[in-house]
Parts: structure tokens; C-alpha cells; sequence
């Protein structure tokens, strides 16, 4: 039943583009933020030259809690968008349960298990974090080099980029495992 | 010797809407042997859908018993009633109830894959269904390409998977003309023929009862048999 699920989901094919763009945005926006915070504290005021002031920048950057209190606050916001994010994958995946109920109950009636009907919106969810994921990483690690004046940015922090990956995706399994039982209890 | 298939005793069914309670099964009787055609008639509302309901253990009867291949399914958990429909049962819906993002093939394999049936197995047997109801051109096309006839057919397709001791047919004929409507009748019923499988039709199309093999009607909660098919 999981090839089944896949081949629906992989037919859906612009749905997931679309929410895995978004997902992928909003986990960037939290990365940039979390890395221009990081970088703006690592400067260090160095020793100023008669004619020239240079600021050293301290190399050694590791995943730092946020500190001060304005720190924190660009933290939840830019996680806030990420979350915004997710509540809109689910919010697909729930409607698209929703209009494609009847063909589901049929489902039920013919002998899928409670099981086998998860493995539907799953399979959606488990998708379009794929994406995300290798949108996040290609821009990161294959764009940024060439724009990383743009976003005054030299690099990422690589464990950062995998935190993120890793809390969108678990975040996806869940909402896939939960869609059918949010769009049963809103029909109802 | 034909065995028992289905086989329905002093079946009650209410219904409670808002402190109003409907009596829609008032001891229901009915016993349908193996490559029987039965055709189930009545006005609308009168129950029909529920005989089907409960048969396939969908709602739960109020009192009497229902035996589906020798198993009381009153008594039954609904694991165990899941298991019962994934291979006892087929089903045919008015409205046909495909999967829009499956081809035809597909939506035939979905059953065999609740019986745990490896892919290659549930392609092949697929590929053989779709080639008897003269679809196998078409099994590659998605629900949206094909024809209301072939919608149904697909249908019947889909319900045959499991080799099914019966089928349960409500309206199969509801949203087609009445050209289709008995070319499919005729296809539904010659299948007893070919796979053995009982037939239990729900319609309310008069003129579709000359091709079972015994009429039912349900009369006022009650299923009376009809002296003749013939419209």
C-alpha cells in the first residue's frame, strides 16, 4: 500500500513543490537570522591603526543559546515562521483529506486499515520535507558562496542547517500522521 | 450443493435523530445461497443502504443475527470484521469511489495490497480482472479519462479483487443512462457464472429486475420477496 501512497503523493507533484518552497523559505529565513545574530556578536572591536580601524572577527562561531533578551525575541519570531509554515502544510493536507473523504471512506470500507489510510497524507508530508531539505541545502551550500555578499554573510553554521532540517522533518512526519485524524474530527 | 453465502435473521435497526427514533429494520430476513443474484428494491429512504450497511458490518444491529459465510458477524471485533470484508466482501458504490490519483490498475490493486498480496501478484491478477471486464486497453488511464461506463466497470473490477463470496451493490446503476445501466446490470450479473460470487444489487430502477435471479422488496422496515422479476 506504501508504493500506492507514494505514486498519489508523487502525482500531487506541484502541492508538494509549493509547500516544500515555502517550508524551505521559512526554515532559510531562520537560519539567516539565527546566523547574522551569531556573526554580529562574534565581532570583536580590534586594535585601530593610525589611519585605518579594523574589526576582527572571532573564526570560532559554535551553536550559542540566545543570550539577550532581543536575541531571544529574533529567535521565536523567525522559529514563529517556520511553525506558521507547518500549520499551512497541515492545513493542505488536512483540505486535501477533507475533499478526497469520500474516496478514503471508500477505502475503509473495502478493508484499509487505520493504518494503511495514514500512510496517505504521510507519504505528502514525508515528501515535501524531502524537498525542503534539499532546497535548504542546495541554496546553503551551492548558492550561498556566490552571494554571500548579498546576504553580507560569509558562511553557515553546518549544525545549525541540520537542526533545522531534522526539526522540519520529524515536524512533517507528525502532521502526516495526524492529518487524517484532524480532517476526521473537522467533517464530523 | 450451493452453500449459505449470507444469510440475514430477525434483523432490527433504529435510528436516533434528534430524540426522534426511526425504526428502518423491523426483522429482516434474507438468505442468499453462493451464484445467487439478488436484486434488492424499495422507495427511496427505506432502508436499502442499510441492508448493505450492516451486512458489511458498518453499523451495528440493534437485535437478530447476520451471517456472512458462516460467521456470525455480530459477534465479531471489528478487527475481525475488517479481515471479513478485505475477503469476503466486495463493494460497488453508486458513485464509484475511485481514487483520482491511481490509474485503473492501481485502483484494482489497492484491495489485494490489504490482503498483504506482493505487487507482482496484485498487477497480474489486476491485469486478468480488467481484461474480463474488457478494460485492459484502458488500465493505464486515470479515473478521469474513462467514461461512466467504464467508471463502473472499474467498479466491479476493483470489488472483484479478493475473489469475494459476495458483492454488495448499492445503486451501481444510480448515476448512469439507462443504456448503461443495463449493459452494466447484465456484466454484474453474468459474473456468478464466471467467479462463483453471489450478488446482492440494491436499485430502485424497476426495469433492471429482470435480470436477477430473485427480487426482494423492503416494505415498511421488512423484506418481502417479489412474485416476479420480470418489469
Amino acid at each position: 500500500m506504501h508504493i500506492l501512497a507514494f505514486r498519489i503523493a508523487l502525482r500531487d507533484w506541484r502541492k508538494i513543490l509549493l509547500i516544500g518552497l515555502v517550508l524551505a523559505v521559512s526554515s532559510s529565513l531562520l537560519i539567516y537570522y539565527q546566523t547574522m545574530m551569531w556573526e554580529m556578536s562574534a565581532f570583536v572591536p580590534g586594535s585601530s591603526s593610525s589611519s585605518n580601524q579594523t574589526l576582527e572577527v572571532n573564526p570560532v562561531r559554535p551553536i550559542k543559546a540566545p543570550q539577550t533578551r532581543t536575541e531571544l525575541l529574533i529567535s521565536l519570531m523567525t522559529l514563529l515562521v517556520l511553525v506558521v509554515a507547518l500549520l499551512f502544510q497541515m492545513s493542505i493536507l488536512v483540505v486535501d483529506m477533507i475533499r478526497k473523504q469520500k474516496q478514503y471512506q471508500a477505502l475503509i470500507i473495502i478493508g484499509a486499515s487505520e493504518t494503511d489510510m495514514e500512510l496517505f497524507p504521510l507519504m505528502y508530508s514525508i515528501l515535501i520535507s524531502i524537498l525542503a531539505s534539499i532546497i535548504i541545502a542546495i541554496f546553503w551550500y551551492g548558492i550561498l558562496p556566490y552571494i554571500s555578499n548579498l546576504l553580507v554573510m560569509s558562511s553557515v553554521n553546518t549544525g545549525l542547517v541540520l537542526i533545522v532540517i531534522i526539526f522540519q522533518l520529524i515536524a512533517s512526519i507528525i502532521i502526516g500522521l495526524k492529518a487524517m485524524h484532524v480532517a476526521e474530527v473537522l467533517s464530523n | 450443493m450451493n452453500s449459505i453465502v449470507l444469510k440475514i435473521s430477525n434483523c432490527y435497526k433504529s435510528f436516533c435523530k434528534s430524540s426522534n427514533t426511526v425504526e428502518v429494520l423491523k426483522g429482516v430476513e434474507l438468505t442468499i445461497k453462493q451464484g445467487e443474484t439478488v436484486m434488492l428494491l424499495g422507495p427511496s429512504g427505506s432502508g436499502k443502504s442499510t441492508v448493505l450497511h450492516v451486512v458489511a458490518g458498518l453499523t451495528p444491529i440493534d437485535k437478530g443475527t447476520i451471517e456472512v459465510c458462516g460467521v456470525n458477524i455480530s459477534e465479531c471485533t471489528e478487527k475481525q470484521m475488517l479481515r471479513i470484508r478485505r475477503e469476503n466482501i466486495g463493494f460497488i458504490f453508486q458513485d464509484f469511489r475511485l481514487l483520482k490519483g491511481l490509474t485503473a490498475l492501481e485502483n484494482v490493486m489497492v484491495p489485494l495490497f490489504t490482503v498483504g498480496k506482493k505487487y507482482i501478484e496484485a498487477e497480474s491478477r489486476s491485469k486478468n480482472l480488467l481484461k474480463m471486464l474488457e478494460l485492459d486497453h484502458r488500465m493505464y488511464h486515470y479515473p478521469k479519462h474513462l467514461s461512466g461506463g467504464e467508471l463502473q466497470r472499474l467498479g466491479i473490477a476493483r470489488a472483484l479483487a479478493n475473489s469475494p463470496q459476495i458483492i454488495l451493490a448499492d445503486e451501481p446503476t444510480g448515476n448512469l443512462d439507462q443504456k448503461l445501466a443495463h449493459g452494466i446490470t447484465k456484466m454484474l450479473v453474468s459474473l456468478p457464472n464466471k467467479t462463483d460470487t453471489s450478488i446482492l444489487m440494491v436499485t430502485h430502477n424497476q426495469q433492471l429486475t429482470q435480470y436477477a435471479s430473485r427480487c426482494v422488496e423492503l416494505v415498511d422496515g421488512c423484506l418481502k420477496a417479489r412474485e416476479s422479476c420480470i418489469y
